[in-house]
């Protein structure tokens, strides 16, 4: 998986309307990229649940 | 002195029938209390007709009509559910000068009954991340440590009802927004079934998560409380089985859990293993038990969590997104990371997950874990710039809709510690009767902070 840079987070802020400033969007940025990380493992969820099964 | 505000809701609800307490008398010594423990930051509106609804509720009475244990009782609101007539921003200058137009279904029931809706409480803004200190109303102090933070976002919630300011205050959770400052601050907090309470006319969170409950100062109470706010249908009645004994049940103590975590204080697991023992001297058949992995229910809980918040907040943010709170926005903007597909995935997640868990505690009547896996932060720790997260371990069940009963289980370094009971949905019964049969083995729910 690749990291979310910022110009793809700051298209994806603008998108939603949103607005931050720099400190702020340093720390959304950070988040952002936890959370993505959370969809990674649930990915790996699904994964290991399917490999159960089979 | 002795006073009113101090008596349970049962000893003033025999009092107001006997004719030794009226309602008045009743809201006129919590309305006191309020105003002497204003450093609590609990309260962020006081009903101005408290009074008159507590007369209403002894003309009720008076007349021969008893519409419930809670007729004449002071319970109080977190701002994000709807009071008719009381304020209501969720916590957030972006709804400033919003006046509710009409009650939530909770409250509904509450005023069916004849409760006094003394007024709101704090809350984290929109629920979302705290504590802020740069928003219109400062944060809820810990009543054990005003240095300390309550937890949230039901942080008023649990400070007042912690503080002896009501006994019983009514919240929301998503994420553990019921639990972990019912655990921080010391009092019971109760997150039902899915969907057993209605959350409408509460400002939404995520709506696949939100519960509405009850926060109170003993087990029974809060079964009394949710009793009152359940919605129709066939949910066994909570304060069913509250003094039954416990003998026999079958208690999973899901230990590595918290002990296996390296954030959870020894305080905290020495409490954890003391609360098993009590179970067992008190004849309940305690094991320890293996709880799936917590990382894929908190990541996909939190998959769902931040995008439906985002859109639940999209019209809002659109027109107002100056008023919202720097920790809020920042908050809200993780959201525009989730795809549909992102969102979807996780919500297919959410049966294997449940029936994952289900599968875990089949052979127990109960689990039991930590709540929060030590006591709360200083203030000191939050710098205001960005969120600062304290472990703990509540959001897999609003995931998988299980009801869940946070209940002091002792101090560490004069801050409450929280156990944290679960059942299978629809058994709130079960753990009222569990929770009630330790709070009266242990004398954790009697101490007070003092003022």
């Amino acid at each position: 998986m690749t990291e979310l840079d910022e110009t793809e987070f700051k298209r994806l802020l603008a998108a939603k309307g949103l607005t931050l400033d720099e400190s702020g969007f340093a720390a959304a940025l950070q988040g952002a990229r936890n959370l993505k990380a959370e969809v990674a493992r649930v990915a790996a969820c699904h994964k290991a649940h399917a490999d159960k099964k089979s | 002195m002795s006073s009113a505000a101090d008596l349970s809701l049962s000893e003033a609800a025999a009092a107001m029938r006997s004719g030794a307490l009226t309602s008045r008398g009743l809201v006129e010594a919590v309305l006191q209390r309020i105003a002497a423990r204003q450093r609590l930051h609990a309260f962020t509106h006081v009903a101005a007709d408290a009074l008159a609804q507590a007369d209403a509720a002894d003309a009720w009475l008076k007349r021969g009509e008893d519409p419930g244990q809670l007729c004449g009782i002071p319970i109080a609101v977190k701002d994000l559910i709807d009071v008719a007539g009381q304020p209501a921003t969720s916590g957030s200058r972006a709804l400033a000068g919003r006046i509710a137009t009409g009650d939530a279904d909770v409250i509904a029931r509450l005023r069916n009954q004849g409760a006094v809706l003394i007024g709101k409480l704090a809350t984290y803004e929109f629920a979302m991340v705290g504590p802020d200190m740069n928003l219109a109303e400062p944060p809820a102090r810990n009543p054990w440590n005003l240095a300390h933070i309550t937890g949230g976002s039901s942080s008023g919630a649990a400070a007042a009802v912690a503080g002896g300011l009501v006994r019983l205050a009514i919240g929301t959770d998503t994420g553990g927004s019921i639990r972990s400052p019912a655990a921080y601050c010391g009092c019971v907090g109760l997150k039902p079934s899915y969907e057993r309470v209605s959350r409408s006319g509460a400002f939404p969170l995520s709506p696949s998560l939100d519960h509405v409950g009850p926060l109170a100062t003993t087990v029974a109470e809060a079964a009394l409380a949710l009793d009152t706010i359940t919605e129709g249908g066939n949910w066994r009645p909570a304060s069913a089985l509250v003094g039954q004994s416990i003998e026999g049940l079958r208690i999973g103590l899901a230990r590595s859990w918290f002990a296996d975590d390296p954030k959870a204080s020894p305080e905290l697991i020495r409490a954890m293993d003391e609360a098993a023992a009590t179970f067992s001297m008190l004849g309940a058949r305690v094991s320890l038990i293996e709880l799936p992995d917590y990382a894929p229910y908190q990541a996909a809980a939190s998959v769902i969590l931040h995008a439906e918040a985002l859109a639940e907040h999209a019209a809002l943010i659109a027109k107002k997104q100056s008023a919202y709170g720097r920790p809020t926005l920042q908050c809200l903007a993780f959201g525009a990371v989730i795809t549909d597909d992102d969102l979807a995935m996780a919500r297919r997640a959410v049966t294997p997950l449940t029936l994952e868990m289900m599968d875990a505690m089949a052979n127990v009547d109960v689990m039991l874990t930590a709540t929060t896996l030590s006591p709360a932060l200083p203030f000191s720790a939050f710098d205001g710039e960005k969120a600062v997260w304290t472990p703990m371990r509540t959001i897999a069940f609003n995931l998988t809709g299980q009801p869940a009963l946070s209940l002091p289980c002792g101090f560490e370094n004069g801050l409450p510690l929280g156990a944290q009971l679960v059942a299978s949905i629809g058994s709130e019964d079960l753990l009222c009767q569990v929770g009630h049969a330790f709070e009266q083995a242990t004398d954790h729910a009697v101490q007070r902070p003092l003022f």
